[in-house]
């Protein structure tokens, strides 16, 4: 975590610095429209060894904005409305369970009923111009919306993590891409005694996706 | 006429099965199981939980007795075989009264295994003097000859006023209680729960606390086969309303638990054979001081079973109290037996 956080604050300088040598920076102080879709995997990040990572398949779309900072970095933003598909349960009720104590409440969640969210990443971007390839990093924050007749451990709540990701800006209006998410919020988190044992469990969430999108002016 | 008609067949029904009881705990009365008291219904209810699939089956046999659980089991076996759109249908047309279709997966209107070995099709049993429907999370009681009361009675909606007819008893025993006062006093079944809610002010600080106990099995297996442990969790958790809105969600928050203790069927194994075993087990309390969003106990209950199938029991007795930080200091309790 330590060595992340020093990661970060070195490439966020780094990027500041460049945008501000800029020559630039004020006549190419434009705003982009996009639209965007995603398709992902998310995992559930556990402090104990699990025997499932519970994977389920999310989507997203939305609308983005990009603020050129200079000729290389961009500060980019989006609203995304997702969904955390439901997986099919290890556990099936009235069967034997597969998944043990204590990551049932995590196989139960991930495949009890599907989660939306909104969510809103703010990354800067740093735009190499050969090959054309962009590579961002930046703050996610999501929301999980309130299901009153179904309440665990993902609704309602707020996530916030770390985004990082890859672009390719080959195809005129349209970019796709790659992200990476790792949730510095702790969802979940129990304890207690497992036959006479304690524990201890943390969880996140992390997702992996993959990103299309489309600017609503062309690029110059 | 059709009602006179009825209560020719019927009365007679009722006067045979009541003659069959005299030395037995149970007794089989157009598929109907009977018992004599609540003390036998207790009795087979103990002799039920530590039967196999196959053991249940025998037993069905020598009674000629058809349970929910044998049908259940039927259309189980039918689900499987099934490839169009239309037997799909005329399968669901043909289960409507016993299951129903989810995602994709079968569940059972009645889904507590020891119940659904009782009753017969229809949902019904019968105890000395009156006949009871299980409907939903609800058992529903009428005296012998009133079987006309509950023969069409399907569902019951928990969020309209439940049906008051003369003669009729509604009592609720599974599901989740939100009964403000937090005491649940039910049946016991594999999954037992109670809340107690903190109302501060009907929006933003209202707090609940959960407390639950479920059986389960655990299955592994090795180099030996398949192995299967029965298990008890025992949760605190709580939940908070937050946002413009008031919406409830999970939260960190300090939880304890205390009083706990509870019975159920498990297996001992000696000399290499599986016996049903009573354990009765007490938990220490657990007041822990830190934060987080579930505090647990899970242990594992009697023996590992090998190669053998066996389904999670009902508690016979359940007791715990959980809170949380938020509550003002009150206690959800559990009690069933």
């Amino acid at each position: 975590m330590k060595h992340l956080t020093i990661l970060v604050a070195f490439l966020l300088s780094t990027l500041i610095v460049l945008g501000q040598s800029e020559k630039g920076y004020l006549s190419n102080n434009k705003i982009i429209y996009t639209g965007f879709f995603s398709v992902g995997r998310s995992t559930f990040k556990s402090s104990l060894s699990a025997p499932s990572a519970f994977p389920t398949l999310e989507l997203r779309m939305g609308a983005g904005i990009s603020k050129s900072l200079g000729e290389i970095i961009e500060l980019r933003s989006r609203l995304a409305f997702g969904v955390k598909f439901k997986r099919e349960a290890y556990n099936k009720p009235g069967q034997s369970y597969v998944i043990g104590p204590p990551f049932m409440e995590l196989d139960e969640v991930s495949s009890s009923r599907n989660h939306y969210f909104l969510e809103i990443p703010l990354v800067i971007q740093f735009n190499l111009p050969h090959p054309k390839l962009g590579f961002n990093i930046g703050a996610n924050y999501r929301f999980f919306l309130p299901n009153n007749s179904d309440v665990d451990f993902l609704t309602n709540r707020s996530d916030l993590g770390i985004i990082t990701g890859l672009t390719y800006r080959g195809f005129g209006r349209l970019e796709i891409g790659m992200d990476y998410y790792f949730g510095i919020t702790k969802l979940y988190s129990s304890a207690g005694t497992i036959d006479t044992t304690e524990f201890e469990l943390n969880t996140r969430n992390q997702f992996a996706q993959i990103r299309i999108e489309y600017a609503l002016r062309k690029k110059k | 006429m059709k009602k006179f008609i009825f209560l020719i067949i019927i009365i007679p029904l009722f006067i045979s099965c009541d003659e069959q009881l005299a030395n037995q705990e149970a007794s089989f009365c157009q598929n109907t199981m009977t018992f004599k008291s609540i003390n036998h219904l207790n009795s087979i209810a103990d002799k039920i939980s530590g039967m196999s699939d196959f053991e249940l089956d025998n037993w069905e046999k020598e009674n000629s007795f058809v349970s929910y659980r044998s049908v259940l089991r039927e259309a189980e076996k039918e689900w499987i075989t099934i490839t169009t759109q239309k037997e799909r249908s005329d399968f669901l047309k043909k289960y409507e009264d016993i299951l129903t279709l989810t995602d994709s997966t079968l569940k059972p209107l009645i889904d507590i295994g020891l119940y659904q070995s009782i009753v017969n099709r229809e949902g019904i049993y019968q105890t000395n003097g009156s006949l009871n429907k299980l409907i939903g999370d609800f058992i529903v009681s009428v005296k012998n000859d009133e079987y006309k009361k509950i023969e069409n009675l399907k569902s019951i909606d928990i969020n309209e006023q439940l049906p008051k007819t003369a003669g009729v008893k509604i009592i609720k025993y599974t599901g989740d209680d939100f009964n403000i006062n937090s005491r649940t006093k039910s049946a016991c079944s594999t999954f037992v729960q109670a809340s107690y809610f903190d109302n501060h002010s009907q929006c933003k600080d209202d707090r609940r606390v959960y407390v639950l106990g479920k059986s389960y099995i655990l299955f592994s297996t090795n180099f030996e086969g398949d192995w299967r442990q029965p298990r008890v969790d025992i949760e605190v958790y709580g939940t908070k309303r937050s946002g413009v809105f008031c919406n409830w969600s999970g939260y960190w928050t300090v939880l304890q638990y205390r009083n706990v203790s509870y019975s159920i069927m498990a297996w001992s194994v000696q000399n290499g054979i599986a016996t049903p075993t009573l354990i009765s087990k007490s938990i220490p309390d657990n007041f822990n001081e830190n934060e987080y969003t579930v505090l647990k106990n899970d242990i594992a209950v009697g023996s590992s079973v090998l190669n053998q199938s066996i389904s999670a029991s009902a508690f016979i007795t359940l007791h715990a109290e959980g809170t949380s930080r938020g509550v003002s200091g009150n206690w959800a309790v559990v009690d069933c037996r």
